[in-house]
């Protein structure tokens, strides 16, 4: 496969001038020289935001809907990108802040600014229930394309002491000592799906994840 | 003179150990920092306590919430916290400037900060104080 820069450094006379075009490419990031269909869901996106700067400054017009459809064409090679992922291992505060602005960090140009704070806000209450009562954990982000939606999906994972009132956690009239109450069945409702595995003694699993469309 | 201005509750060489504190009239004014780790948010719980207690007439505490980012239950609890301590000093506690994603998540969270009295800007939250230690006097 040829690589990002290559295919733009050809294609994109059309929708700047011919002096222009190589400034346009020469300026685009280490990760234009990765081969078509290899960047994941992020790296794309970074991509295509430089490519679509140096088009609405040296091109001779904005570029219109269309034109950014077939420029993302030719970032992805036509095809989805492939997902991200990233795992943080919780054991100190540090890393539940860690948490959030990695967060904030991947929902940036996908999701709303009021989504992003709802998404880094429910994964840093997982992680910080992992890290106060189970001290070890792992928290899972992950974000994906598919069929023009773009899906952020948080899984925190510890091996803690487990949840043994999980109902009761969810029903809404637990209130626990140390937090402000409403913990788990808040973080839930900041989701669109989240789902909870826990048995005394087993540790507790977490998964949740927010769709928007894809702009 | 510096601790006119600030009150250090660690080692002065360590920014995440300083609380910017300042006097304000009779009230206190405080900033949170944007991420707060939890040996910053006792710094901050602590300085506040420990100025009021020093400090003589202070009948407002302001709390700067602009620069905080995400505000979880950690975080709020450590928000209704401050505003206590303030208020065992008898002085009562505004919070000003939240952003609206912040104010909107909390109140999906289910986290209620009723005790806590809010103002939109410094001019209202210094008006809502100024009022209320006139109308206490």
């Amino acid at each position: 496969m040829p690589r990002v820069r290559d295919v733009l450094a050809k294609e994109l006379v059309k929708f700047t001038s011919t002096f222009a075009a190589p400034g346009v490419v020469a300026a685009l990031s280490a990760v234009a020289d990765k081969p078509v269909g290899e960047l994941d869901v992020v790296e794309a996106r970074a991509l295509l935001t430089q490519v679509e700067v140096g088009v609405k400054t040296f091109g001779r017009a904005a570029p219109t809907a269309s034109d950014r459809a077939e420029l993302r064409k030719l970032v992805t090679g036509g095809a989805t990108p492939r997902h991200h992922e990233e795992v943080v291992r919780v054991k100190s505060d540090s890393e539940v802040l860690r948490v959030q602005s990695r967060c904030l960090a991947l929902c940036r140009g996908f999701f709303s600014s009021t989504d992003s704070v709802r998404l880094a806000t429910a994964a840093s209450e997982l992680a910080r229930n992992i890290y106060m009562y189970a001290k070890e954990g792992e928290v899972k982000l992950t974000l994906s394309e598919e069929a023009g939606f773009v899906r952020f999906e948080v899984v925190a994972t510890d091996h803690g002491p487990g949840i043994a009132n999980l109902e009761e956690v969810l029903s809404g009239h637990y209130v626990s000592r140390t937090g402000l109450g409403k913990g788990l069945r808040g973080t839930k409702s900041l989701f669109d799906s989240c789902d909870i595995v826990s048995a005394p003694g087993r540790g507790t699993r977490v998964a949740g994840f927010k769709r928007v469309r894809l702009t | 003179m510096q601790e006119e201005l600030s009150t250090h509750s660690a080692d002065d060489g360590d920014p995440e150990g300083f609380v910017p504190l300042m006097k304000l009239g009779r009230c206190l004014f405080v900033s949170v920092p944007a991420m707060m780790k939890d040996s910053q948010a006792r710094n901050l719980e602590e300085a506040i306590g420990k100025r009021l207690s020093r400090e003589q007439g202070i009948r407002g505490l302001i709390i700067d919430v602009s620069a905080l980012l995400i505000v979880d239950s950690f975080v709020a609890k450590v928000l209704a916290d401050s505003a206590s301590i303030a208020q065992s000093f008898g002085a009562s506690a505004v919070l000003v400037g939240m952003r609206p994603a912040v104010a909107v998540t909390l109140v999906e969270l289910g986290i209620n900060l009723g005790g806590v009295q809010t103002a939109l800007t410094l001019e209202r939250a210094l008006e809502k104080l100024k009022i209320k230690i006139v109308a206490e006097d």
